[in-house]
């Protein structure tokens, strides 16, 4: 239990302590003397029971107890359940000494999986008992799990009695947790919603959160469950976009995007021109991980005619590619990028806007709230993140005066909706040879980056970038600039190998080590590297010029 | 036996009230020597809880005119005089005892209405001499402050069954199984019942048959969970003693006659779960609630209002009507007409004691409040405290140089104390202050066969019917079930307590809207099967 005390003992009290171990100690003794010899009789189970009684962590007892029990089993079933209900009583008495025992827990498990019939019920009803004594006690709700698969309770009384704990103290958050479980078994959402549980769900579920969020602004609990219920389900990875992209000579490169990282059996089986069996195409991923986002391969394809690419799923229409004659570059969209808001149902909608309101009303009560403004972000987010991007944008501010401990969490949020912003208007007005910018927006982290890998030019001048990692996937990318932002560490750039131009002036890169990455971009012929403590070093310009010999123009103040 | 009793004492206590218990058990705890004496048969005096014969008997004790005892007679020294003491049964008045079932078990369980013609056992007060006048002629005091006894009532300790909860932790959790499932027994049982059509039909000979069952509470008593009484109880050990319940839900009563019964929302997880108040107003009301548990934290709030209404208060934190009657009425229990600081303080009150043993504020001692008085006394006693029922005092042996009291006179023995302790009932009455401070007490106690509002576990409930829309008087209603011990099963047992002087008609407006003594069960109402009502003279206000 929570917030006890630790009582100071006196000499007194430690004497006669000492004597007790010693006496444990004689027992264990005998026990382990009984399981080298294997004799796993009666005393064992005794000797083994009144030390766990005492102390119901000691693994090594569990399993000479385990071993005991195993050798000693009658074939008869009866007595073979009686055996194993004295076990249920000594693990009770057990978990009296302490209710967080992992061994007396475990061994409970062992021993239900051993009965010839279960009595289940029984043991739900013991879960009950203790998660009231420690409504926290993970062990217990582990347990409960466990009881819940081997029985035959439904998931609508699990719902019920998860229901009876939140109204009981509405900051259980393992209750709340285990409905967030739950919900989705009960009512599981049609195939293509967004949502978690189904809308009738979703609608009195959203109602009960809200209550509590009226109740207890401050406690976390609810406002997790509201998160959940309110954001947008991960559906499986889906094929983004496929392309083309031809860089010199014969030379180009295959890519598919994906919505989430996917091994490479992921990509699909690909025909070109109609030739089935040709050497095989060789997928990389641009950071060389097992699972990406973005997996491109090398295929030469001559320019002077038309070329069809095939490209099949299983259990998805073959999607084709023409590449034309004498064309740098073909690219398909595959699936919309997802936007938030376009997919939702009037129900939802309003539901979600009715949740807008309450917390609105809510700031208004309770100013200064983090929670409610958190919420308040996550909700426009999904209802239209684009319409209300100047009040997200707000929130967010107020969010980081007010916790400024979590300062950079919230800027992240800020560079993912500006970034999302920015991709979606960027897919509108996409043109051959496309350029994207996000300029003077204050990122953080360049998020949805593998929806820029087949873009020719990047501008994220005048940042906060110190990381650049995710940039690995802008395989297509000629020219990057990355002027002003808070950069030392430019590796991930290694794998651009399309890179004519790169230019990172006003940065911190102090090294020259850290320019060696760049010697693998065999096309990169302009570097701006303009006020970086790098420059201020003797004879660096002979040094960069050495190391990276391609170099067309080298700017260095 | 007389023989052997010594005689000298430190400190003489006569009765076995609540306060002359805590008096007695004070002094033995710090090595006073001790003797202490009550007249009567039972412990408690004001404060005794009876079985159904047990409360047949008090009812014809305090309106017979007791034998006049004889002063008593025993060698004086010089300046020393015979006082004689009151008859604390002199504070009763207006006690009348009514049966709403037949004397005997209807010979059919059909449902047809009993013919229960109320037997009534009317007592007039000709029973306590001249000084009944002195206690029914007591002016009659408006309802000033309606902090009426459910606070003097409300004060002291929980643990037992809390504590016990507690400790259950595994092992406990194996026993309480098959309690569990006696209780699904008994709902199954109960349920299959009320399908079979009607409830119990009871009887006069059944009930009092049944009459060990019965704890009934002359003044019953609710502790402040976090209050001094509780406190005390725990600090001095004698909450081993005594075994509490929380009580489980406080009601209110919403609109005139037509109105109903809701449940306050106290806590926090009350408000979160309740649909008696808007989303909005969880907000307010938890809101408001926060601030008054601290609330002299934020003085800059209060200043311009603690002069003023609390319920001007209220408004100015932009609570509803709605909820302004919950925290005036139901939580504050203070009315409408209160000032701010009384409010705020008395809210608090009832804030501080929330959560420690319940969800409410409140305990009840099991087995009735008769229990805490007896808890003391057997401190006392283990503290070598001497004990003496039945032991009645002819007067008291005072010495009139001095003003002191040297001992008194019993059965024609004489006891000399150093100290002795009294309390205003049995104090002669000329000791009284003559100004009239006392104020009388309205009370009644009701056996009904169903809960006021009916839930599917038994409930312990309090409820204060305000003096608004009808009500004349503020009404602390108590509602405990079988599971207090207090009554047998299928039963409850209602208190209600006001400020007043004629518990009928005083109390008559809440009882037309809580209960019914008609048969027939075209209302949902309880149905009242046994009732006592009385006034008593209250002396706390001295």
């Amino acid at each position: 239990m929570h917030g006890r005390l630790k009582i100071k003992t006196t000499a007194e009290q430690a004497a006669e302590k000492k004597k007790e171990r010693e006496e444990k100690q004689k027992l264990y003794l005998a026990g382990l003397s009984k399981r080298a010899s294997g004799t796993y009789d009666e005393e064992c189970l005794k000797t083994t029971a009144q030390l766990l009684a005492a102390n119901p962590d000691a693994t090594t007892l569990w399993n000479i107890r385990r071993e005991a029990l195993l050798a000693g089993k009658s074939e008869d079933e009866e007595s073979w359940s009686e055996v194993l209900q004295g076990e249920l009583k000594m693990i009770v008495a057990c978990l009296g000494k302490n209710h967080k025992s992992y061994g007396a827990w475990h061994h409970r498990c062992w021993v239900m999986e051993n009965f010839p019939n279960p009595p289940w019920a029984a043991e739900v009803k013991l879960c009950d008992n203790y998660l009231k004594l420690d409504e926290r006690n993970f062990h217990c709700w582990d347990y409960r799990r466990f009881v819940v698969a081997g029985s035959k309770q439904q998931p609508e009384d699990e719902l019920k009695a998860s229901q009876q704990l939140i109204e009981h103290n509405l900051s259980n958050y393992s209750a709340w947790h285990y409905r967030s479980k739950l919900l989705p078994l009960v009512h599981p959402p049609p195939a293509t919603s967004p949502h978690p549980v189904a809308e009738q769900a979703l609608i009195k579920e959203l109602q009960m959160v809200v209550e509590a969020v009226f109740t207890d602004p401050s406690d976390q609990s609810p406002w997790f469950f509201l998160r959940w219920l309110v954001g947008r389900q991960e559906k499986g990875p889906r094929l983004l976009q496929v392309g083309y992209i031809h860089t010199q000579g014969e030379a180009g490169k295959l890519v598919c995007v994906f919505s989430q990282p996917v091994p490479q059996s992921a990509v699909p089986e690909t025909t070109v021109d109609g030739v089935n069996g040709g050497a095989p195409l060789c997928w990389w991923a641009p950071d060389k991980s097992v699972y990406s986002r973005v997996w491109a391969a090398d295929l030469s394809l001559p320019l002077d005619k038309e070329h069809s690419i095939n490209l099949s799923q299983t259990g998805q229409p073959t999607r084709s590619l023409m590449v034309g004659q004498g064309v740098a570059r073909a690219l398909e969209w595959v699936a919309n990028m997802e936007v938030c808001g376009e997919e939702l149902s009037d129900t939802t909608r309003s539901t979600l806007e009715e949740v807008k309101e309450n917390c609105t009303t809510l700031d208004e009560l309770d100013p200064d709230n983090k929670w409610v403004m958190l919420t308040l972000v996550h909700v426009l987010w999904a209802l239209d993140s684009r319409a209300h991007l100047p009040a997200i944008l707000h929130y967010l501010a107020q969010l980081q005066t007010l916790d400024p401990l979590r300062h950079n969490y919230y800027a992240d949020m800020k560079s993912k909706l500006v970034m999302e912003t920015a991709l979606r208007k960027h897919r509108v007005t996409e043109v051959d040879g496309d350029k994207f910018h996000v300029c003077g927006q204050d990122l953080t982290r360049v998020t949805h980056s593998h929806l820029l890998a087949t873009t020719d030019c990047v501008d994220l001048s005048n940042n906060s970038l110190s990381s650049i990692s995710s940039l690995c996937n802008l395989i297509a990318c000629k020219e990057l600039t990355l002027d002003q932002n808070e950069i030392q560490n430019l590796s991930p750039l290694s794998a651009l190998a399309a890179l004519q131009h790169l230019s990172v002036a006003n940065n911190k890169i102090a090294d020259i080590k850290q320019l060696s990455c760049l010697q693998s971009l065999t096309n990169l012929r302009h570097l701006n590297l303009k006020n970086n403590p790098v420059c201020e070093m003797e004879d660096s310009e002979t040094r960069i010029r050495e190391l990276l010999p391609g170099l067309q123009t080298l700017i260095l103040r | 036996m007389d023989d052997d009793l010594p005689t000298q004492y430190e400190v003489i206590v006569v009765g076995t009230g609540l306060v002359e218990c805590v008096v007695a058990a004070a002094a033995a705890r710090v090595g006073k020597k001790v003797l202490h004496i009550d007249k009567n048969d039972y412990y408690g005096v004001q404060w005794a809880s009876f079985t159904l014969k047990g409360a047949q008997q008090w009812v014809d004790e305090v309106t017979t005119t007791p034998a006049p005892t004889p002063p008593g007679d025993c060698e004086l020294e010089e300046g020393e005089q015979l006082v004689g003491v009151a008859n604390p049964s002199e504070d009763y008045s207006g006690v009348r005892q009514t049966w709403h079932v037949p004397k005997e078990p209807l010979p059919s369980p059909s449902p047809e209405p009993a013919a229960a013609a109320p037997v009534e056992q009317v007592v007039k007060e000709e029973g306590s001499g001249g000084e009944s006048t002195q206690v029914t002629g007591t002016p009659d005091t408006p309802p000033a402050t309606p902090q009426d006894t459910a606070q003097d009532a409300v004060q002291a300790m929980p643990q037992d069954t809390a504590q016990d909860a507690v400790e259950a932790t595994a092992q406990g959790v194996a026993q309480e199984m098959p309690q569990a499932d006696q209780t699904q027994d008994s709902t199954t049982m109960k349920s299959e019942k009320e399908e079979s059509g009607g409830k119990k039909e009871w009887s006069q000979e059944e009930l009092l048959n049944l009459s060990r069952k019965f704890n009934l509470d002359l003044a019953p008593k609710l502790l402040y969970s976090q209050g001094p009484m509780v406190e005390l109880l725990i600090s001095s050990n004698i909450a081993r003693y005594v075994e509490f319940k929380c009580i489980s839900r406080v009601l209110t009563w919403l609109g005139g006659d037509e109105g109903n019964l809701l449940v306050v929302p106290c806590s926090r997880s009350d408000v979160f779960t309740t649909s008696a108040v808007t989303l909005v107003e969880k907000r307010l009301l938890m809101k408001f609630l926060e601030f008054c548990h601290q609330y002299d934290r934020h003085p800059e709030q209060l200043e311009e209002h603690l002069d003023k209404p609390f319920v001007d208060f209220l408004r100015s934190k932009k609570l509803t009507d709605n909820l302004i009657h919950f925290v005036t009425e139901a939580i504050g229990m203070v009315g409408e007409g209160a000032g701010c600081k009384e409010g705020l303080e008395r809210t608090r009150a009832f804030l501080t004691s929330l959560g420690r043993y319940g969800t409410t504020p409140f305990l009840f001692s099991m087995y009735g409040s008769g229990e805490l008085p007896q808890a003391f006394c057997r401190l006392c006693a283990v503290f070598e405290g001497i004990y003496i029922l039945r032991k009645p005092v002819s007067s008291l042996v005072v010495h009139s140089p001095s003003h002191t009291c040297r001992g008194l006179l019993s059965e024609g023995q004489r006891f000399t104390c150093n100290h002795l302790v009294m309390s205003a009932s049995h104090a002669p009455r000329d000791y009284l202050p003559r100004d009239g401070s006392t104020q009388g007490v309205s009370r009644a106690v009701f056996l009904t066969d169903r809960s006021i509002l009916p839930h599917e576990k038994e409930q312990l409930t309090l409820l204060r019917v305000p003096a608004k829309e009808g009500n004349p008087i503020p009404v602390t209603v108590l509602e405990v079930g079988p599971g207090t011990h207090v009554c047998p099963k299928d039963l409850y047992c209602v208190h209600m307590t006001c400020q007043g002087t004629d518990a009928e008609s005083d109390l008559r407006v809440v009882v037309e809207r809580l209960l019914t003594t008609e048969a027939d069960d075209t209302s949902s109402k309880p149905r009242i099967v046994w009732s006592l009502y009385f006034n008593q003279v209250d002396h706390s206000g001295m």
